[in-house]
C-alpha cells in the first residue's frame, strides 16, 4: 500500500507516491526521475546520495521517502541557476575537481552545506567535513583546492 | 637476417632460445616457424604480441622489420 | 615531436567539454536510464563458497504472476561442452559464462546462479525466494598454501597446470606456471657481497569504483537490441554478449553511459548477458544494478599475492641478480595477471641475471578482474621492498642505488625486449631535488620511495570529425571517457586544425556510430585515440586545401594551411576553416575527416613516489605526512588531468598498503562487504598528493604521449611499505598495515 507524501523540491511543490520502505533516495531516483543523485552504497557510507533536508546535509539512502512529507529537498538538480553555475560548481570544473565525476553530486552537495555552516574553514577542517564523501578517482587533492578556491571567492561575496 | 628469440615458456615447445630467420614480415615469419619448428601450432603464437626492437606491437599481422631485427614473442598486455 | 615545440592548445588547462553536465547532476550513468515498460532484474548468489550444484529448480518462480522470466546457465546457446572446440579463446568464454551464470558448481560466495525479472525490484527480489537449489557442499579453498598444498579440494577438475616441463597429468589448483630469465643468477648470487631475500604478501583488493555495475537492455528481435550501461569497453560487451548469446554484432548496440570509475574492473561482462536473456524472454525492457553488497561479493577483485624475493649486490651498489617466485590468486576462474607481474617486477632495473617464475593459483573468491597495472603492483612492491632494504644494508641512499643500476633505453628486459627511450634516470633525480625529498622527516616518522613501470599499450581506434558549414564541428570516437579524456581529444583536434577547441564537440558514440574502438584502459585513450583524432584532423586539412584550391582555381599544391587558415602560396588570398566550410556546399559537399587505425608504439611510462609516514606506537594508526608523485608523461596533453591520474593512482595504492583488504571467514564469506569495513582513503586520511610530471616524448606519437594512468598505482605499495619499515623500526613484508597487525608487530617486539 503506498503512502502519499508532499515536499518542496529544489523550490518546486513536487507530490509522490512511495511503500513505507522505500528510501528517499529511491524516490528521487525512480519515482520522480532525478537521477543527478547518486547510489553508491546504500547503507551511508559513500555521500552519493547526499542532499539537503530542511536544511540538514543526509544521506537519502538512510532517510524513507515517506519521512519527507512536508520538507524541504535540496538536490544537486538544485544548486546552479539554470545556466549559471553556482561557484562551487564552477570551481570543481576550474580545478579538474572530477575525473569519473560520479561522487560529484554528493560533494557539491556536501560542500555547499560546509560553505554555509563554516564559510572559512581550514584544510583539515573541509578533508573532515567532507571525509563521507568517497573518491576513488582524484585522491582528494584537487577537490580540497577547489572547495578552498570556492570558500575565497564566496567570502569575497561573489 | 632477422633474429626471433623465445621466451623460456616457448623455449620449452621449440627447443630453442633464439632462430635467425629470413622473414620481413610477419605474415612469412608464421609461414617459416610451421615450416622450421614441431609444435608451431600449439604454441599459439597468433594469439601473441610481437616486440619487434622493442617495440611492442600487439596486433603484428601487418608488421614488417628488417634484416637486423630483433623479435620477441610475449603475451598481450590487458588493460587495467 | 621536439621538446620545445610551442603548442597553443597542447598543455593548457582547459574546462572539460562534458564538465557542466557532471557537476549539475544531468550527466547519465549505468543506473539512471529507464525505458517504457520496463522490469526490473535480480540475481540470485551462491550462499556457500564451494559446492556443486546437484538440483536447481525455478519452475515455481517462473509460474508466480509478478515474473516476466527467469535465466540460468542453460540460457547460453552457444556455450556447449561438445560444440567447443579446445583452446584458449574458447575457454575463456566458458569462464565468462560460468562466472555470469553458474553452470554444474558455485565456485565463490555470491557467484551468480540464476536471475528473476519482476515487475519491481521488490518483487524480482522477493521471487529470488521461490527458486529451489540443492547444494553438495564442499571444503572452500580460500588461500594460496590451501590451494596448492597436496590433498586440496579442487575447482576444476579439467584444471591441468600449462606450462610445466613435464605435463600435469592430475587436476589441481594452479592454472598456469610461467618463467622468465635473463643471464644466469646463480653466477650472480656467487658475485654478491650482500644478499636480501624476504617473502612477502599483499591481500585481495577491490577497484573500489563508487558507481556499482548497472544496466538497462531492451532485446529487439526487428532491429539491434540495445545494452546501455556503464563500462571501459562497449564494444568488448558487445563481443562477449554476441558470444554468450550467438548473436551478431550487428544484432547489438552497446551504448556506453558515463562511467562512474572502472579501474580495469568494468572490462568485462556481469550484468549485461543476464538481463539481455531476460528482456528477450519477457519481451520487455530489464533494469539491473548489482549492491555495494554484490560489488563485492561478486565483481572482479585484484588477486592477492605472496612473493620471495632475493637480491644480491656488490657493495658499490652493482646490483647482480635479482629473483623471484610469484603466486598470485585468480580467484574462482583461472587468468590472474601473474604474467604481466612477473614481465614487470625487475624492469626498472638494468641488471644481467634475472630469474622469476609465476603461478596462477585458483581459490574459491570471487574471479579476479584488471585492477590498473594488472600484476604490477603486486610484484614490484616485493621487489621494491627488497632494494630499498638492500640500499639499507648497503648503506646508500634508495635513489642512489636505484640511479647506478637504472633501466634505461638499450637495458634488456627480462621477457626480452629492449627499452627505448624511457624516463626512469629522470624521475629519479627529479625526486632526489624534489622539495619533499630535500625537506628534513618529522621525528616519528618514516620516509619511503619506490620506483614503478606499465607497458602501455596502443591498439584499436577509430574517430570521424564532421564539420559544419559555419565551422564547428563534432568529434565522434569511442573511447569511454573515465577521467577527462575528452577534454584531451577536443584539445588535439584543436591543436591541429588550428580553431579554438570549443568550437569542437567530441562524443563518445554508441558501438553503431562509430567503427570499433578497443577498450579504455592499458593507459591507451590519450595516446591510441588521441592518435586517430589527430590523424582524421590531418585528413581534413587535405581536404581543406583541396576545397581552397577550388575556390582559387589553383592546385591543392599551392595551398598551405597552417594555425586555422588556407594561403594561397600563388597569391595573397587566405580562406579560414570556417569560410571553407562555410562554401562546402559548392565544392563538393561537407566535410569529414576520419581515421581508423591500430595504433602502434606506446611507450612505457615509469614513476618514482616519495612517503613519509608516522606511525602511532599506542594504536598502530599510521598518518601519511606527505606524499610526493613523480611520473613520466611523455606530454601532458592536459596537465590537470594527468595529476590526476598521478594522484588517483597514488591514492589507490595508499589504500592498498595501509587498511584495504578483503576479510574472509572460514566458510569463504567476505565479512567487510562495504565501505564502512573495506576501508578505501577519506579526503581526512590525507594531505596534498604532490606531483612531478616529468615529459621524455615518446617518439611514436605526434605529440610525445605516453599512456599514464597505470603506472602511478605501483610505486605506493612500497614508498608506504618502506615508510611504515622506517617509522616503526621493523620489516614489514605483509599488507595492508592496518593498525590492528602494526601494534601487534610493535607489540611483539617489546
Amino acid at each position: 500500500m503506498k503512502t502519499h507524501v508532499s515536499t518542496t523540491l529544489n523550490g518546486d511543490a513536487v507530490e509522490f507516491l512511495c511503500t513505507p520502505s522505500e528510501t528517499l533516495l529511491h524516490v528521487l531516483r525512480n519515482e520522480i526521475g532525478l537521477t543527478g543523485t547518486k547510489e553508491g552504497c546504500g547503507s551511508g557510507d559513500c555521500g552519493a546520495c547526499s542532499v539537503m533536508l530542511d536544511g540538514a546535509l543526509v544521506c537519502s539512502c538512510l532517510v524513507l521517502g515517506v519521512e519527507a512529507e512536508g520538507s524541504q529537498i535540496e538536490t544537486v538538480e538544485g544548486i546552479a541557476h539554470q545556466d549559471k553555475l553556482h561557484v562551487i560548481q564552477e570551481k570543481f570544473l576550474e580545478h579538474a575537481a572530477l575525473q569519473c565525476g560520479i561522487c560529484t553530486p554528493g560533494l557539491i552537495v556536501s560542500t555547499k552545506a560546509l560553505l554555509e555552516e563554516n564559510p572559512q574553514p581550514t584544510e583539515e577542517e573541509a578533508r573532515y567535513y567532507l571525509a563521507g564523501n568517497l573518491c576513488r578517482c582524484t585522491g582528494y587533492d584537487k577537490i580540497i583546492k577547489a572547495v578552498m578556491d570556492a570558500a575565497d571567492v564566496m567570502r569575497q561575496g561573489a | 637476417m632477422a633474429v626471433v628469440f623465445f621466451s623460456s615458456e616457448l623455449e620449452n615447445f621449440f627447443s630453442c632460445e633464439q632462430l635467425q630467420v629470413t622473414a620481413v614480415n610477419y605474415r612469412e615469419l608464421l609461414v617459416e616457424l610451421r615450416e622450421r619448428l614441431p609444435n608451431v601450432a600449439d604454441a599459439n603464437l597468433e594469439a601473441l604480441a610481437l616486440v619487434i626492437d622493442g617495440e611492442i606491437v600487439q596486433e603484428p599481422f601487418l608488421a614488417t622489420f628488417d634484416p637486423a631485427s630483433e623479435l620477441h614473442f610475449i603475451q598481450k598486455i590487458a588493460a587495467g | 615531436m621536439s621538446e620545445a615545440r610551442e603548442y597553443q592548445h597542447i598543455g593548457q588547462r582547459t574546462i572539460r567539454p562534458d564538465g557542466f553536465d557532471k557537476v549539475t547532476g544531468k550527466a547519465n550513468y549505468g543506473a539512471d536510464l529507464s525505458l517504457p515498460g520496463m522490469i526490473w532484474g535480480a540475481i540470485l548468489r551462491s550462499p556457500h563458497a564451494h559446492a556443486k550444484i546437484t538440483a536447481l529448480d525455478v519452475s515455481q518462480a517462473e509460474a508466480h504472476p509478478d515474473v516476466f522470466a527467469v535465466a540460468t546457465y542453460q540460457d547460453f546457446p552457444s556455450v556447449n561442452a561438445e560444440a567447443l572446440a579446445a583452446g584458449t579463446a574458447r575457454k575463456d568464454l566458458v569462464d565468462t559464462a560460468a562466472n555470469v551464470l553458474a553452470d554444474t558448481k558455485v565456485l565463490y560466495h555470491g557467484h551468480a546462479i540464476a536471475a528473476v525479472a519482476a515487475r519491481t525490484e521488490a518483487a524480482a527480489q522477493a521471487a529470488l525466494d521461490l527458486i529451489t537449489v540443492a547444494y553438495d557442499v564442499m571444503e572452500p579453498v580460500l588461500t594460496i598454501d590451501a590451494a596448492i598444498k597436496d590433498g586440496a579440494p579442487v575447482l576444476h577438475d579439467d584444471m591441468m597446470t600449462q606450462g610445466l616441463a613435464e605435463p600435469a597429468s592430475v587436476a589441481s589448483n594452479i592454472a598456469a606456471r610461467m618463467e622468465l630469465k635473463k643471464g644466469d643468477v646463480a653466477v650472480g648470487f656467487a658475485d654478491a657481497d650482500v644478499i636480501v631475500e624476504r617473502a612477502y604478501e599483499t591481500p585481495t583488493v577491490h577497484q573500489g569504483y563508487i558507481e556499482p555495475h548497472a544496466t538497462t537492455v531492451r532485446f529487439d528481435d526487428n532491429g539491434p537490441s540495445m545494452i546501455w550501461c556503464p563500462t571501459q569497453g562497449h564494444f568488448d560487451v558487445r563481443a562477449r554478449v554476441a558470444q554468450l548469446l550467438n548473436m551478431e554484432l550487428g544484432q547489438i548496440k552497446v551504448v556506453a553511459s558515463e562511467i562512474g570509475g572502472g579501474f580495469g574492473g568494468k572490462t568485462t561482462v556481469y550484468l549485461e548477458p543476464v538481463a539481455l536473456i531476460l528482456s528477450k524472454k519477457s519481451g520487455r525492457p530489464v533494469k539491473m544494478t548489482m549492491s555495494r553488497e554484490d560489488v563485492f561479493r561478486a565483481s572482479g577483485p585484484a588477486s592477492a599475492s605472496q612473493s620471495t624475493v632475493k637480491i644480491g649486490a656488490k657493495s658499490d651498489g652493482t646490483i647482480t641478480a635479482m629473483q623471484a617466485s610469484l603466486h598470485y590468486e585468480a580467484g574462482a576462474f583461472k587468468g590472474s595477471p601473474m604474467g604481466p607481474g612477473c614481465m614487470t617486477i625487475f624492469t626498472p632495473y638494468d641488471v644481467e641475471n634475472m630469474y622469476v617464475e609465476g603461478f596462477d593459483v585458483v581459490v574459491n573468491k570471487p574471479k579476479a578482474a584488471a585492477y590498473r597495472a594488472p600484476g604490477a603492483p603486486q610484484a614490484e612492491f616485493a621487489a621494491e621492498m627488497a632494494v630499498n632494504e638492500l640500499a639499507s644494508k648497503l648503506g646508500m641512499d634508495p635513489i642512489d642505488l636505484r640511479l647506478k643500476n637504472a633501466a634505461k633505453e638499450g637495458t634488456q628486459t627480462i621477457y626480452g625486449p629492449k627499452l627505448k627511450t624511457v624516463g626512469l634516470e629522470a624521475c629519479l633525480l627529479a625526486a632526489q631535488s624534489s622539495p619533499h625529498y630535500q625537506s628534513a622527516l618529522k621525528d616519528n616518522a618514516g620516509r619511503g620511495l619506490a620506483a614503478g613501470f606499465w607497458f602501455n599499450i596502443g591498439g584499436q581506434s577509430s574517430v570521424m570529425i564532421h564539420l559544419n558549414p559555419d565551422g564547428t564541428g563534432s568529434i565522434i570516437e569511442g573511447s569511454p571517457d573515465i577521467g577527462g579524456s575528452r577534454a584531451s581529444m577536443q584539445m588535439m583536434a584543436a591543436e591541429v586544425l588550428g580553431v579554438a577547441p570549443a568550437t569542437l564537440n567530441p562524443i563518445v558514440a554508441d558501438t553503431e556510430h562509430v567503427a570499433y574502438n578497443q577498450t579504455t584502459g592499458g593507459s591507451r585513450t590519450t595516446f591510441a585515440t588521441g592518435m586517430a583524432v589527430i590523424e582524421a584532423a590531418e585528413d581534413i586539412i587535405e581536404q581543406l586545401k583541396a576545397r581552397a584550391a577550388e575556390l582559387w582555381n589553383v592546385t591543392p599544391e599551392q595551398v598551405d594551411y597552417q594555425n586555422g587558415i588556407a594561403l594561397n602560396l600563388s597569391s595573397d588570398d587566405h580562406l579560414s576553416l570556417a569560410e571553407i566550410c562555410a562554401k562546402a556546399e559548392k565544392t563538393g559537399g561537407q566535410i569529414t575527416g576520419r581515421a581508423n587505425i591500430n595504433a602502434r608504439g606506446a611507450g612505457p611510462s615509469f614513476a618514482v613516489h616519495l612517503c613519509d609516514i608516522e606511525v602511532d606506537p599506542e594504536t598502530g594508526k599510521t598518518d601519511v605526512l606527505r606524499y610526493t608523485a613523480i611520473q613520466d608523461a611523455g606530454k601532458a596533453i592536459h596537465p590537470s588531468y594527468v595529476e590526476g591520474q598521478f594522484q588517483g593512482g597514488a591514492v589507490q595504492g595508499i589504500g592498498w598498503a595501509l587498511n584495504e583488504e578483503y576479510v574472509y571467514s572460514a566458510d569463504g564469506v567476505m565479512e567487510n562487504a562495504g565501505f564502512l569495513d573495506y576501508r578505501i582513503p577519506l579526503a581526512s586520511d590525507l594531505p596534498e598528493i604532490e606531483t612531478i610530471i616529468v615529459e621524455v616524448p615518446n617518439s611514436f606519437h605526434p605529440f610525445g604521449v605516453r599512456g599514464v594512468g597505470e603506472t602511478g598505482i605501483v610505486p605506493p605499495l612500497a614508498a608506504v611499505g618502506t615508510a611504515v619499515s622506517e617509522a616503526i623500526g621493523l620489516p614489514v613484508t605483509s599488507l595492508p598495515c592496518s593498525p590492528p597487525k602494526l601494534l601487534k608487530m610493535i607489540m611483539e617486539q617489546g
